[in-house]
């Protein structure tokens, strides 16, 4: 596939204009990195695509159907999973056992257990928000594991906050131009609101990204690797 | 203008209903209430028990319990009740999971996530309902029988998932 060396004429914008479909409860939104995401994997067959939020049906219906192979991963509740089960063994060790319990290494195992795809498996990485409720240890890490499980020219698509979010949402697609927003418990709070030239170094090993701001305070970004 | 009373009614390909393959006609519909797995023929697992082996057959089944192996069952619907634990890949018609599966599912109709269930692993299904709230890591592929990717030209497989604890 050759994402970079596409162009785009005018008229293959898709409206944002389209009629908001009906969801119950939703909080929709015009999703413009979207468009432009399935514009450039509109070429792409048998597509392997990894969602790192929790599982949707409404996502995996749109992109299997789309002949892409959906695989979901929800990261932020196996981070969470996994630091329940280290304070479990640390509460279970005998008495003077040493146990590593810092962030670093804590981030480092959880590597080893989860994201463990082969290399350049998959052509694009639905992250949504998630980077911004990442452990700083862990951020680092999963960027770089993003990185070595896309294939070239592979795209991420993320959500980053201009603010921090008042409160937790899941996100879906609904359509090929609109994302929906649902609240759900939260699971960590956020750890930070990523500025423009801080994504920028996050992903410094990727070659291009593509910033659309919303007025709800929302950045998507669409980052090539 | 007005429709004759005794004229009969125009069908549509998208008017009618859903017909269900050939091997999945018998099923029940009730398949879709969420306890629907506790019909009477259906063989159950209960709490109590703890299983570690294979299951095959022919009879649906409905597992409350624990069970650490695989289970095969073809041409019928298996149930993982809300206290179900597995570690197991699971074969069947139809699989609904109320509770946790650690490993893969293989669905020749259909794959039913409820939302308190857990699935660490793989779906192949040709449909899957994915209810709010139900947990899934691992893949999706909804190929049907004969449209699998050809492998990899590097004899990498496609990537399996690799379970991991709940």
């Amino acid at each position: 596939m050759s994402l970079l060396g596409k162009t785009r004429g005018g008229t293959e914008r898709a409206s944002s204009a389209a009629p908001l479909p009906k969801t119950p409860g939703g909080n929709l939104r015009v999703s413009n990195a979207l468009k432009d995401f399935l514009w450039l994997l509109s070429d792409v067959e048998h597509g392997h695509l990894l969602d790192l939020g929790p599982v949707a049906q409404s996502t995996v219906s749109f992109f299997t159907e789309r002949g892409f192979k959906v695989y979901t991963e929800d990261v932020l509740r196996c981070w969470q999973q996994h630091l329940r089960q280290e304070e479990a063994k640390l509460r279970n060790a005998p008495a003077g056992s040493k146990m590593d319990l810092d962030r670093a290494a804590l981030a480092e195992n959880f590597m080893h257990e989860n994201l463990a795809h082969p290399s350049e498996t998959f052509h694009t990485v639905l992250a949504w928000d998630l980077l911004d409720y990442l452990d700083s240890e862990l951020l680092p890490r999963v960027v770089a594991r993003l990185f070595e499980i896309l294939k070239p020219n592979g795209l991420v698509l993320g959500i980053f906050h201009s603010r921090t979010p008042e409160s937790f949402h899941r996100y879906r697609v609904v359509d090929a131009q609109h994302v929906e927003l649902i609240p759900a418990p939260t699971v960590f709070p956020p750890q930070r609101s990523l500025q423009n030239r801080e994504i920028l170094n996050l992903f410094s090993r990727f070659r291009t990204s593509k910033t659309f701001v919303g007025r709800d305070q929302l950045r998507e970004a669409l980052i090539t690797r | 203008m007005w429709r004759r009373p005794n004229e009969a009614k125009p069908t549509s390909p998208e008017a009618e209903p859903y017909v269900a393959p050939p091997a999945a006609a018998p099923r029940r519909e009730e398949a879709s209430a969420p306890h629907a797995a506790h019909a009477p023929e259906a063989t159950r697992i209960t709490q109590a028990i703890s299983i570690h082996g294979e299951i095959s057959g022919r009879q649906d089944l409905f597992i409350d319990g624990e069970l650490q192996g695989s289970i095969c069952l073809p041409e019928s619907r298996v149930t993982v009740g809300t206290n179900g634990r597995l570690k197991a890949d699971v074969e069947a018609a139809e699989i609904v999971v109320e509770g946790h599966v650690n490993g893969n599912l293989t669905a020749g109709a259909r794959v039913v996530l409820r939302r308190s269930g857990r699935v660490y692993g793989s779906v192949f299904a040709p449909r899957i309902a994915i209810e709010e709230g139900a947990v899934l890591n691992g893949q999706v592929d909804m190929a049907r029988p004969g449209e699998a990717e050809a492998p990899r030209a590097n004899g990498v497989s496609a990537p399996s998932y690799r379970v991991a604890a709940p």
